[in-house]
């Protein structure tokens, strides 16, 4: 072959150059028989895809796709594209003190002691919940009162203890110690932490809206 | 797309709208300086300590429903001022606002809210709700 | 010269200085607002008015906290490297080419080289003296690319000033009066980017920090007073490197305010291709410096060469 042919860029190649996949043709077949004995390599059966290092592309579109990609670095200016996009969007942080974050009823927070609707509180001493507390938390102490009742005088959550994993709000028969909802009790101090009954109580006085309400909500998948 | 959606004058429009609710340039930047976020929004309550209740489904889930504190807490507000009764609606546990919700309970015991103490005076301190196992003898009291 | 030039020229510097600072700090507020924004998320908004005194609240936390040092480290080295890196860092803003009060350098270019080349000790034996493995790396890593990309810079800088044939920076604005230098020498803007990029150890090649690699790199044993003169030094030398694009590429000092908007520009992209781009792996980085951009910097340097002999 002349040299011209050698090195110059083969017609055969420029003209299927529309797909990126170079179609080889193999050496014994000429394109003077009208292509009949066209040997076509890889095959361009579905299942087949060519793995190995392709020719580049030398169509005129290609090379200079190519060259604006060497020169001004249009893929990084695509990129780039994608970020400003992103600076203009909305950005997705909700302004905490004043929209939260949504929660659902069985969520587990600070305690709360609650009482029956005449005032009455429920907790009736069975020491359930300190039994089943995982991190021995609760203390309480029970005697008589002065009505004959069965009632605590001693009811303590160490708060620190605590791990808020809803036990002993499962095991209150009477649905009298409940995790309320809400989270927002830091001290600053850790004495503060160490809740006793009276505490608690209050609490449930404070919450019993939202608490009988999530109950309400709740109360048919416990 | 209308033309004036290709042009944000729609966004046009709410900019002049949040202005608007939040009293003015004065009490845009107030509240922007209070708040950190302008909004604008469907007062939907507000409570017996000032607290406004709003609401605009404009915005996405989670961003939907804000309380904006009483002026009388200034800068000081807390997330803990949020009452019970609010609580619910606010977190999104709940679609009806206290005022509508029938089954909320009313009892007489029900204490009032307060939000939360701690490093102010009125702070919990823990005691000990039993008497003291161990009675120390006492010399002046004499039996005979 | 009148005792009162002197003055004068003293209060400039100082009134510089003062500004410097004060865009230093409030570059740190812009980065990472974008870099929030960028990623879906709002950058530091609660301190002052939409954040706005957050530089400042910053800097009083980092200069109220307390100053350790390791105790088998070479204290001299570790303790002045910062401070030597931050007098370099404010020195080279001499070079702002206002037209009076300031000194005006005949040979700019050279200055600015110089002091670039200086802060590559100060980076090296910060990570040295500070007597961990870490450090160490990072500082070699960091000294490593920075010399290789001054070689670019330099001859990148050369391209330019073959255009003009002069080392002084008031006159690129003489010489872009009409069409900026930026459309007619593109590839080399960018490239002139990425070197300038690479200088001052910012993202995609940030080896002397490699945040989830090194920890921290070079400056992991510097406590608040080391690693405010440290993070200064480096916001500045970013400020410095956007002037100095503005100058060359975009037109140089007119005494009007688009010459400011145009460098906030620039460093806004600085801070663009932060959030954008990943690091780059070690080895490609030093390909890069070596193998693509050198022989882009010198061809483009015969090209310019050539253009200035024969055309101009």
């Amino acid at each position: 072959m002349s040299l011209a042919k050698l090195f110059s860029v083969s017609s055969r190649v420029r003209a299927t150059g529309a797909s990126s996949l170079v179609l080889r043709h193999a050496q014994y077949s000429t394109p003077s028989d009208g292509g009949k004995t066209e040997m076509v390599y890889p095959p361009n059966l579905p299942g087949y895809k060519y793995v190995n290092a392709e020719d580049p592309n030398m169509s005129m579109k290609e090379m200079s796709n190519r060259a604006a990609q060497t020169l001004f670095w249009t893929e990084l200016a695509r990129g780039f594209a994608v970020t400003l996009a992103h600076i203009f969007k909305e950005p997705a942080t909700i302004n905490y003190p004043f929209e939260k974050g949504p929660l659902s009823p069985r969520f587990r927070g600070e305690h709360a002691l609650r009482r029956y609707p005449s005032g009455e509180e429920r907790c009736i001493a069975c020491k359930l919940c300190e039994a089943i507390c995982p991190a021995q938390a609760i203390t309480i102490e029970a005697e008589e009162r002065k009505d004959g009742s069965r009632r605590t005088t001693r009811y303590d959550i160490d708060m620190t203890k605590c791990i808020y994993c809803g036990f002993c709000q499962e095991a209150c028969p009477v649905d009298a110690i409940v995790e309320g909802p809400n989270f927002e009790f830091s001290t600053e101090t850790h004495e503060e932490l160490l809740y006793n009954k009276e505490k608690l109580l209050s609490n449930g006085d404070k919450w019993e809206s939202e608490i009988a309400t999530n109950i309400r909500a709740d109360h048919l998948y416990r | 797309m209308s033309l004036a959606k290709f042009l944000a004058l729609d966004k046009l429009a709410n900019f002049f709208t949040i202005i608007r609710q939040n009293g003015g340039i004065r009490g845009s930047l107030y509240k922007l300086y209070r708040q950190d976020e302008l909004k604008d929004g469907k007062l939907v309550g507000e409570d017996k300590y000032g607290n406004k209740y709003y609401e605009n489904p404009r915005f996405f889930y989670g961003r939907n429903r804000w309380v904006e504190y009483s002026d009388k807490v200034n800068m000081n507000y807390d997330g803990s001022q949020v009452p019970a009764e609010w609580f619910g609606w606010l977190h999104y546990k709940t679609d009806l606002p206290p005022h509508q919700d029938p089954s909320r309970p009313k009892y007489k015991w029900m204490a009032d809210f307060t939000e939360n103490l701690s490093g102010t005076t009125g702070q919990y301190v823990p005691y000990s709700t039993t008497r003291p196992k161990v009675e120390p003898w006492d010399p002046k009291s004499k039996s005979a | 010269m009148f005792i009162l030039d002197i003055y004068l020229i003293m209060i400039g510097l100082l009134i510089l200085i003062v500004g410097v600072l004060i865009g230093v700090a409030y570059l740190t507020l812009l980065e990472r607002k974008v870099l929030g924004y960028i990623q879906i998320r709002k950058g530091p908004n609660k301190v002052g008015f939409m954040g706005i005194l957050q530089p400042f609240s910053d800097g009083i936390k980092l200069f109220t906290k307390e100053q350790t040092y390791p105790n088998f480290s070479n204290y001299i080295c570790y303790y002045f490297s910062p401070v030597l890196s931050f007098i370099l860092c404010l020195m080279i803003w001499m070079l702002i080419p206002y037209y009076f009060n300031l000194v005006s350098f005949n040979l700019g270019i050279l200055f600015f080289l110089s002091c670039t080349s200086l802060g590559v000790y100060t980076v090296m034996v910060s990570g040295w003296s500070s007597n961990s493995n870490y450090a160490l790396l990072g500082g070699l890593r960091a000294v490593a690319q920075t010399i290789s990309y001054e070689v670019s810079l330099a001859l990148i800088l050369m391209s330019s000033i073959v255009m003009i044939m002069d080392f002084n920076l008031l006159m690129f604005s003489l010489y872009q009066s009409m069409i900026w230098f930026i459309f007619l020498m593109f590839p080399l803007g960018l490239c002139w980017m990425s070197s300038s990029l690479a200088e001052t150890n910012r993202t995609p090649f940030d080896f002397a920090e490699g945040e989830s690699e090194l920890v921290s790199g070079f400056n992991v044993e510097y406590s608040s007073g080391g690693f405010v003169l440290i993070f200064l030094a480096e916001y500045s030398s970013i400020l410095f490197m956007s002037l100095l694009f503005t100058l060359i590429y975009l037109g140089g000092f007119n005494l009007s305010i688009f010459f400011y908007l145009k460098l906030s520009l620039i460093s806004f992209l600085f801070v663009w291709v932060r959030g954008t781009l990943p690091r780059y792996r070690y080895d490609k980085l030093m390909y890069l410096s070596w193998k693509s951009y050198l022989p882009v910097s010198l061809n483009f340097l015969l090209f310019f060469l050539g253009f200035k002999v024969f055309l101009i």
